[in-house]
């Protein structure tokens, strides 16, 4: 599951047949069809999918709608993986167990490439899944805790446009901020 | 199945080329500023962001309201003590600039930790402090509750606490403290949106192991009442008439006097058209422990304060 950031495809090919195993133990359990911007297709079971209030209001304004749901801020890499967050919070609402359920979303984070935490963030938001909104904020902020400003920078790809005697004021007005940081 | 593998293989070529111009999506500003909300403990990162880009700077400047750090108030020149991730070394004259800099904030929450020293220091100098400071316009109002350690209670069994404190020593002591060194900077510079602000000592974790007698000034002359045949009178330490605070050693069923004797004091600091008056206020068991409980909560490098100061602030 680490290697998700090298091949994208692959966490694809893990969600569907976990569904697929779902439906053979859960005949009932309804399955409700997602599509990403990049016109893939998710089929998501409806607790997972509920776990969305965007797709949840979705249903709620007009219940007896389309199978498919158009996802149009939403590209289909970063939301394999917020599916699999979603799967391991159900079941966490049935067995509410603060010390495991922290547990996991540590866990959820710590194999995701920065790459992978940046991109979940706005498909987390546009999903409304505050858990998860909170969880990759704070993974955010941990990561970029203690770092230069260089990692920073390379992190959220952002340029620098101060120049540098802009820059080297700053640094001196608040010298002590940039002193004993963690090497990149 | 094949329109699937076809599909991965576009996007997989897509991901490939949008990597090559630009390493990933650019995250939308309301979001990032959610980040920067989960930083507010940590000024020291908080700031180096402000470095990033003219933008980053007008967000971390002007959308941070909430601010909590541990730090020591080191000598200027002294840059000798090493910083840890959660606890920095500021001299104090980088605090104006801090103010100046964070132009909307509206509280604070400083711990402040006590500079290693190398010379030991008298047992008097020793105390903790929690101010918590409220603005109504340009006045305001300072709840302080402040406690000097005197020595042993094994100490008062023969002759009297060789530190008793006279009134004025006591004024001394606190006006002298790092708490209120902060807190004269704090009136000078404050941005004029800050309402509330809370310095009080940080100490690390183990403080509250060992035994501590809390008792106010007038009860301290009926300590001796306290200790009979070597041994402490527990009855009367728990009666609140004759100490505020009794906090028990769990571990420890003997009671051999070690325990530590405090003396409290709460005073209320009130800045009301430029003019400065004190009134001392009665102190309440909870005063007291309110100051233990955050002197946990602070211990430097400790995750767990982190997340208590959090989740506190997330719930006002």
């Amino acid at each position: 599951m680490s290697s998700s950031a090298e091949n994208p495809t692959l966490t694809t090919e893990i969600t569907k047949p976990s569904t697929e195993i779902a439906t053979e133990t859960a005949q009932s359990a309804k399955k409700i069809n997602l599509k990403t911007s990049d016109d893939q297709i998710f089929e998501v079971e409806e607790s997972v999918a509920m776990e969305f209030a965007t797709v949840k209001s979705f249903f709620e304004d007009a219940p007896s709608s389309t199978d498919t749901v158009p996802l149009p801020n939403v590209p289909a890499k970063p939301f394999s993986q917020v599916i699999e967050f979603c799967k391991e919070q159900i079941k966490f609402k049935a067995n509410p167990d603060e010390t495991e359920k922290k547990k996991s979303n540590s866990e959820f984070v710590k194999e995701k490439t920065n790459e992978d935490l940046v991109e979940m963030i706005p498909v987390a938001n546009y999903l409304e899944i505050k858990d998860l909104l909170d969880v990759l904020n704070q993974a955010v902020a941990d990561r970029i805790q203690n770092r230069s400003v260089e990692y920073v920078r390379s992190f959220f790809g952002i340029d620098n446009d101060f120049t540098s005697e802009e820059e080297a004021l700053l640094r001196e007005e608040h010298a002590w901020a940039f002193e004993d940081v963690d090497e990149d | 199945m094949k329109r699937a593998q076809q599909s991965q293989n576009q996007e997989l070529t897509m991901r490939r080329s949008t990597r090559l111009t630009d390493k990933f999506q650019k995250l939308p500003d309301e979001l990032t500023i959610k980040i920067f909300s989960k930083l507010e403990d940590d000024p020291k990162t908080l700031i180096r962001c402000s470095t990033v880009s003219k933008k980053w700077a007008s967000f971390v400047f002007k959308k941070t309201v909430h601010l909590s750090f541990i730090f020591s108030c080191t000598p200027e020149k002294n840059r000798s003590f090493p910083n840890s991730k959660l606890h920095s070394h500021i001299s104090s004259s980088a605090i104006p600039a801090i103010m100046n800099a964070f132009s909307n904030l509206e509280s604070i929450e400083i711990k402040l930790c006590r500079c290693p020293s190398r010379t030991p220091q008298p047992p008097c100098c020793q105390n903790i402090t929690k101010m918590n400071v409220v603005w109504t316009g340009d006045d305001s109002q300072a709840d302080t509750c402040l406690g000097f350690d005197v020595g042993l209670l094994s100490t008062i069994e023969g002759t009297t606490l060789s530190h008793v404190l006279s009134e004025g020593k006591k004024l001394a002591t606190l006006l002298s403290s790092s708490v209120m060194d902060f807190y004269w900077t704090m009136i000078d510079h404050r941005p004029k949106t800050l309402r509330r602000v809370v310095i009080m000592s940080a100490k690390m974790k183990g403080f509250r192991s060992g035994g501590k007698v809390f008792i106010s000034y007038e009860q301290f002359s009926k300590l001796r009442d306290s200790v009979s045949k070597s041994r402490v009178n527990e009855r009367w330490l728990e009666d609140p008439q004759n100490v505020v605070h009794w906090h028990r050693k769990n571990t420890d069923r003997e009671h051999l006097l070690q325990e530590q004797v405090w003396l409290v004091y709460h005073w209320q600091f009130i800045l009301a058209n430029g003019k400065f008056t004190t009134k001392d206020l009665s102190l309440k068991k909870d005063d007291v422990v309110e100051l233990l409980d955050g002197l946990d909560a602070g211990a430097a490098g400790s995750d767990n304060g982190t997340e208590k100061r959090r989740s506190q602030y997330h719930q006002e």
